[in-house]
């Protein structure tokens, strides 16, 4: 009878078995076995009382005061839910937070209230650095953990748990009784979500070592690390296993009894639709605002420019790997959940018990210290027969995440099949069972379920390190390994990509759930819209307008030195470069306001910085041929001359427009009877003379865009016999030719990235064949020119961090036969033979 | 659901397999060796990819977190031993490899193979193993902040952080982690056990405060004003300079001046071959380069400025370094952790 109708049943029966045999029955068995092989001897000490004490502490901590948000905001939640008032957009609010992993929350809440805020100073200075640390880690593992309590609120709500405070309402009750009545009517829910939060808190090893906190799970690593067995791993982690068993019965019990409560007369359908976001919507938004974009926000603002080039270059893979895998844990976990969902949806009460049984064998094995389950995996996969199709491909990550992560999309699995009126389920009853009458709840468990695992799978770190495959690690090591070389940059951006992730299937169950393209999109915007504040992205002049570009040949790089960083020999943002003509010896000035000395050959020599730089640094440094270096100090207005061991020889000149005054100077060039020039920009945008004691002799050029005419004039170079004055009028995309009295003589090139014309001009020098070398900040390459009729002779390099690349270079110079390159971007100068 | 949105999903859920599977699968057509490295990864990955451009043979890396450095991999190393999947490992230090050999979890260098790979090294710093080659050491360091105590004032000896005037102004990294383990190993082995064990009762009676973020995570306690000294590697600190903090290191000392090899220790970087591994002749190749002139001078050149072996390492600043056997400071690791969690170190968080 009615074949057709039980098959599905079968067989998701069928399935589910074979997955809870695998996936739970094969590891609790060899967990079991593994206990019983060991001799009693060899075992460690359980847990001290204090470790277990303390990660208790913490977890149950923390899941109350996460109470504060989750709470209402479940009711939120659960009121678009039952009212079909934008449920798609309260439901992908509440799974951003989870998007990003806990340490990750931390970690941008301590970037921006840490011992290098101001806060934290005192803090430290006050002796509070220790009790600041660990408020910051409640509040990030409370701006993260809240939707796992405000989810079963909300579920309760829609099952009916409001039912009696608003008959209450209804009667006129006080608000005060309404309130209680409300808050009885949830408290099954609210202990489910309490256990659930707790669970995680519990298992977030990674926060914990951040914030300098030792729990159980690091004491377990710890001794993983020192070579214990599994088995000595299980018993170690006795306590841990009672917990998850407690844990597993309360949240079955909590589950159950809000099933029991639901009114059957009053219970909602769980309906994910409408568009009407309303002060509810609001209020969830202004929440993950403030608790999740909030510190990713600040602390990229506290952070700065992020490269995203190369970011990706190094980590895109990674990104990739990371993503595919997350998505196949949680089309896994979902299709496990679809089976367990089908099995209590069509089945009797026996399949459903078996069910409940299935759900309680995945939490539990769920809470499998991951190193005992990876070191399981392997003894199990890693066979001569085996390995090379199991262990090698991958699929042993797979299968312990999956075990990891299955009891999740069960438990989901439940609470939707739970949210059927019983009503309907009776008169679904009376006819044969068919797929497709389930088919909206089988859908909605599939897709919760999935997306749930694969955000929960993005910040996995202890299964991915033990079974990963060689040579395609996640971007969660990466993030890892980040934060501890102390690479706030590269971390900032991997936090990004876990957000615009979560976003990504935050946003693909908005669309299947509701269709709702346009309020998708609107959260694609809040999303993924801290990425357009990314300043690396924007910062850049920007080259639309100007045609565009085409790769050159690599510039010559025989000798590269610098790399990022502010230790001797290491540049943050270099602006300046200069060579003295004497010995080719090299100087550069950078972000840091210091200059440094090297060799020719880029050994570094000595170091000495601006007396003031509060302000800003400078864009420039000149040698004059008597050794001594000029640097204008731009940000204050005011040229100061050292000798090479940094001494302060001279300064001059201060902020204002008049003769002798600076606004803004950067670059200064020598003439032929000793005099200098010097040339400024913001105000003055002109070239000012000085004699050779400082003494203002002339000045041309005005703010513009015309003949006669500079907007930012940001490097000057003289011909051999200093008849013709080069400057490069950067803003204005050209070259200006005028002699040393400013006679306007003509103009090489123009706004455009195509070759002979120019974007952002910053460096010049003059080649010995008398051709002149120009380097472009917007375009990243090197054009050699005809002095004369502006003919492109040569183009060398494109933006890239390669050796042979530019990323935005400030200053170009030659000397001896070589080209020096101020490669800014990549903090370094690349040095070749003159072509 | 629509048939668009059905064929999206169906998509979606085929992308991810062949993004999970597809490029795992084992394609042995092409050279390559796996090397499970726990260096740093922005140090040794750009080391690995000259490999591969110059030899075409490709390097599939596994690397460590931070956190757990080279013990994660150790384990691993270990948990694969009836099959291995690694041909090689590349350790940031030399404890973990001895513990690998001891387990038999290590191959043989041929022999004609080890000179070459030895070629230049002192002989102090041969291995006495022809299972794995040290080269381009980092050391043991006091890292303080200079513009927080004066030079002058600094402990001399890693003895004198015993001293009170040091109390509440100490930390170190979770010993059971990295290259603090093997240090307390060393000086265990050095000092013997009765003058280890004061001295870690001096160091408990100093408040010193133990963390669970690593050597990196002691330097940026201090260069964040939370504590005066910590106890790191020479790496961390340059690191942590190259990123604009103001801190600074010194060398303590483990015996007094007058005592020749008594200076600080030096934790060589380690390459050995794992015994059953699939590409043999793949990773002989490599760990032949790694142990090259070449490599070590790369290693002093990145942010990390490991000391070349090939080089006198008194040119470096690091004066007359400690002499200790690794194998007996490996071995006494595991009793000086024990000593360290029995006297109440551990519970210094």
């Amino acid at each position: 009878m009615h074949q057709g109708l039980i098959t599905p049943l079968r067989l998701a029966t069928i399935f589910g078995g074979v997955a809870l045999a695998i996936g739970v029955l094969w590891p609790l068995g060899t967990g079991v076995w593994l206990l019983a092989d060991a001799s009693a001897d060899s075992m460690p000490q359980p847990a001290a009382v204090g470790v277990v004490g303390r990660t208790l502490g913490w977890s149950v901590s923390v899941s109350l005061l996460a109470l504060i948000p989750g709470l209402p905001a479940g009711h939120v939640l659960g009121r678009m839910l039952a009212h079909r008032t934008a449920s798609w957009w309260g439901c992908a609010l509440t799974l951003l937070p989870l998007c990003l992993p806990g340490y990750a929350v931390f970690w941008c809440w301590w970037q921006c209230f840490g011992p290098e805020s101001s806060l934290g100073a005192w803090a430290i200075k006050a002796q509070q650095i220790e009790s600041m640390r660990q408020g910051i880690l409640a509040l990030a593992l409370v701006s993260w953990c809240w939707p796992l309590i405000a989810w079963p609120v909300a579920l309760s709500r829609v099952w009916g748990g409001s039912t009696t405070s608003t008959l209450a309402a209804l009667d006129g009750a006080p608000a005060g009784q309404r309130l209680l009545l409300w808050f009885r009517g949830i408290l099954p829910a609210v202990v489910l979500g309490v256990v659930l939060a707790g669970v995680l808190v519990a298992t977030a090893t990674v926060s914990f070592d951040l914030a300098q906190v030792s729990t159980l799970a690091f004491e377990l690593r710890a001794l993983d690390a020192l070579g214990a067995t599994p088995a000595q791993l299980i018993w170690y982690s006795g306590p841990s296993f009672l917990v998850a068993i407690l844990c597993t019965s309360a949240v079955l019990v909590g589950l159950f009894t809000v099933h029991a409560r639901t009114h059957p007369a009053l219970s909602r359908r769980l309906v994910f639709s409408g568009s009407r976001i309303g002060h509810g919507g609001v209020w969830l938004l202004l929440l993950v605002c403030a608790g999740t974009v909030l510190p990713v926000l600040l602390a990229l603002i506290r952070i700065g420019r992020p490269d995203l080039v190369l970011f990706w270059t190094l980590y895109g893979p990674a990104v990739v790997r990371t993503l595919g895998g997350a998505l196949t844990d949680g089309v896994v976990c979902g299709l496990i959940a679809g089976l367990l969902y089908i099995q209590w949806a069509l089945g009797g009460r026996g399949i459903r018990v078996l069910a409940v049984l299935m759900t309680a064998g995945w939490l539990l094995v769920g809470r499998l210290p991951s190193a005992t389950l990876a070191a399981m995996v392997t003894g199990s996969l890693n066979s001569s027969s085996l390995g090379p199709w199991l262990y090698d491909s991958g699929f042993a990550l797979l299968l312990a995440e999956v075990i990891n992560l299955a009891g999740l999309g069960c438990l989901i699995a439940l609470i939707v099949a739970g949210a059927e009126p019983a009503t309907r389920r009776r008169v679904r009853s009376l006819d044969p069972p068919r797929l497709a009458a389930i088919l909206p709840g089988l859908t909605a468990t599939v897709l919760l379920a999935g997306v749930v695992t694969a955000v929960f799978s993005l910040g996995e770190l202890v299964l991915a390190t033990r079974l990963g495959v060689p040579g395609r690690e996640r971007l969660a090591m990466s993030l890892l390994n980040a934060m501890h070389y102390q690479r706030p940059d590269t971390v900032m951006i991997g936090l990004l990509v876990l957000i615009g992730a979560g976003a990504g299937v935050a946003l693909l169950l908005g669309r299947f759930l509701s269709g709702r393209l346009v309020g998708v999109l609107t959260l694609a915007v809040l999303c993924v819209g801290p990425l357009s504040l990314v300043p690396g992205c924007s910062e850049a002049p920007s080259g639309t307008e100007l045609g565009t570009s085409s790769p050159g040949a690599e510039v010559p790089h025989e000798l590269v030195f610098g790399a990022p960083g502010a230790a001797a020999g290491l540049f943050r943002t270099p602006r300046g470069l200069a060579v003295d003509q004497r010995d080719g010896s090299i100087y550069v000035v950078d972000k840091t306001a210091r200059i440094q000395h090297f060799t020719s050959e880029g050994t570094f020599i000595n170091q000495w910085s601006m007396p003031d730089a509060r302000l800003g640094k400078p864009v420039g440094i000149s040698v004059a041929p008597d050794g001594r270096v000029f640097v204008p100090d731009t940000h204050y207005h005011r040229i100061l001359v050292f000798d090479d061991q940094g001494n302060e020889l001279n300064r001059f000149g201060h902020f204002g427009t008049g003769p002798g005054e600076f606004v803004y100077p950067t670059d200064v060039v020598f003439g032929p009877e000793g005099e200098f020039y010097v040339s400024e920009y913001g105000t003055n945008d002109r070239i000012q003379v000085f004699d050779g004691e400082g003494r203002f002799l002339r000045t041309f050029g005005t703010s513009g865009r015309e003949v006669g005419q500079f907007t930012r004039p940001q490097a000057m170079v003289f011909s051999s016999d200093h008849s013709e004055l080069f400057i490069a009028d950067s803003c204005n995309h050209r070259v200006v030719v005028v002699d040393q009295f400013g006679q306007w003589l003509r103009v090489l090139g123009g706004p455009g990235r195509e070759v002979g014309r120019f974007c952002y001009p910053y460096g010049l020098d003059l080649l010995p064949d008398g051709s002149l070398l120009i380097c472009e900040y917007g375009s990243g390459r090197l054009q050699r020119m005809d002095t004369q009729t502006g003919a492109v002779l040569e183009v060398y390099g494109s933006p890239g961090f390669r050796k042979g690349r530019l990323r935005e270079p400030w200053a170009v110079t030659a000397h001896d036969g070589r080209i020096l390159v101020l490669d800014s971007g990549n903090a370094r100068v690349q040095v070749g033979p003159l072509p | 659901m629509s048939a668009p949105i059905r064929t999206l999903f169906l998509s979606l859920v085929l992308a991810c397999l062949v993004c999970a599977f597809g490029s795992c699968a084992p394609v042995d057509d092409r050279p390559h060796v796996t090397v499970y490295v726990s260096a740093d990864e922005y140090v040794a990955r750009p080391i690995l990819d000259l490999f591969e451009q110059r030899t075409g043979i490709e390097v599939r890396a596994l690397f460590d977190t931070e956190a757990t450095k080279t013990t994660g991999l150790v384990t691993r190393l270990h948990s694969e031993k009836a099959r291995p999947r690694a041909d090689l490992f590349w350790s940031s230090e030399c404890f973990g490899m001895i513990q690998l050999q001891q387990q038999g979890v290590l191959g043989r260098f041929p022999s004609d193979q080890l000179a070459v790979m030895n070629q230049g090294v002192p002989e102090s710093w041969q291995s006495r193993s022809d299972s794995w080659v040290a080269f381009a050491p980092r050391a043991r360091v006091l890292v303080y902040a200079p513009d927080r105590i004066d030079p002058e004032s600094l402990p001399r000896d890693w003895e004198a952080l015993t001293d009170p005037e040091w109390k509440g102004r100490l930390a170190m990294a979770d010993p059971r982690f990295g290259t603090t383990g093997g240090h307390l190993g060393a000086m265990q082995a050095v000092w013997g056990g009765e003058r280890f064990r004061d001295w870690i009762n001096g160091l408990v009676a100093n408040d010193t405060k133990v963390l669970t973020s690593g050597n990196a995570g002691v330097v940026a306690g201090v260069a964040s004003g939370e504590f005066d000294l910590g106890m790191t590697d020479t790496d961390d600190v340059w690191a942590a300079q190259a990123q604009g903090h103001t801190v600074a290191l010194i060398y303590p000392r483990h015996a007094t001046a007058s005592v020749s090899g008594g200076g600080t220790l030096l934790i060589p970087n380690t390459v050995g071959l794992i015994d059953g591994g699939p590409n043999p002749s793949e990773a002989l190749e490599l760990a032949t380069w790694l142990s090259s002139a070449e490599v070590e001078r790369l290693l002093m050149e990145t942010p990390s400025r490991n000391i070349p072996l090939r080089s006198d390492p008194g040119a470096l600043a690091v004066p007359d370094p400690l002499q200790v056997r690794f194998e007996k400071a490996s071995t006494l690791r595991i009793p000086a952790l024990q000593t360290a969690r029995d006297l109440g170190l551990l519970e210094a968080r």
